[in-house]
């Protein structure tokens, strides 16, 4: 888990796509989140689909909410 | 780089290079604003941020930034992401629908010379595809190759205003599964 200064970033893995463009993703430390793609992501194309590892940002107003701001190359 | 503060709210937008800007508040990144110009001159902007109030912010200050209009993408489904692009002025300009083709059962070839282009990004056992030329037998073929190399899936985006790639999409087989909105915002900011 690492601290920037846009917020607490963790990783974790898309285990369910959700209506509303949302994904649930579990993190590495077992909780899960409710996630949105970020902006930049939607730009360029990139697809979220099940099972892929993800990089989330926790919002800091409620921890069980989140931003996928990355997805790693399988 | 220059910050510019609205009245009433505590985030302090930055741009803090020349496609990218902050919100910060209390020392803390709130949001973030980005933007891509494309080889055809549009530029596509992007924003996140956790409240409405300071995506507005940003996207105030991009607007006076950089040269309108200012496109955006978003997935139709997500309603939030929609309003919030909407409230600060931004239409839809296009519609882009994705396709999605299987191809385990791909048999069809075509023969004899033909042109065509197609741009092609595998990744695991799909591919994305982008047709440049939409013409029946170029398509078929790529589904064919890429079936030949274990590829089992095919996405790709069509404009939903392009009724020959749409017809030749769904002659294929393809499904639609989902949409993206291509939002426009053509306000001046000295209007």
């Amino acid at each position: 888990m690492t601290k920037t200064s846009g917020g607490i970033e963790v990783e974790g893995t898309v285990v369910e796509c959700l209506p509303n463009a949302s994904f649930r993703v579990e993190l590495e430390n077992g909780h899960k989140v409710l996630a949105h793609i970020s902006g930049k992501i939607r730009k360029h194309y990139i697809k979220i689909v099940l099972l892929d590892r993800v990089l989330v940002e926790l919002s800091p107003y409620d921890l069980t909410r989140g931003r996928i701001m990355f997805r790693y190359r399988s | 780089m220059e910050s510019a503060q609205s009245a009433g709210t505590a985030a302090v937008i930055t741009r803090v290079a020349e496609h990218q800007w902050q919100a910060v508040e209390d020392d803390r990144v709130v949001g973030r604003g980005d933007a891509s110009p494309r080889p055809d001159g549009r530029i596509f902007v992007s924003v996140d941020a956790w409240r409405g109030e300071v995506f507005d912010q940003l996207v105030d200050v991009m607007m006076a930034d950089l040269p309108m209009p200012l496109y955006t993408l978003v997935d139709e489904a997500d309603l939030d992401t929609t309003a919030r692009w909407a409230r600060v002025g931004f239409t839809i300009g296009r519609r882009e629908r994705e396709y999605l083709m299987s191809i385990d059962v791909t048999a069809a070839t075509s023969s004899g010379d033909h042109a065509g282009l197609v741009r092609v990004v595998v990744r695991r056992k799909h591919a994305r595809i982008q047709l440049i030329e939409a013409r029946r037998d170029v398509l078929v073929d790529v589904l064919a190759s890429l079936h030949h190399k274990g590829i089992e899936t095919v996405s790709s985006y069509v404009d939903e205003s392009d009724a020959a790639v749409v017809a030749l999409f769904e002659s294929v087989g393809a499904r639609h599964t989902s949409s993206n909105l291509e939002l426009v915002n053509e306000r001046s900011t000295n209007s």
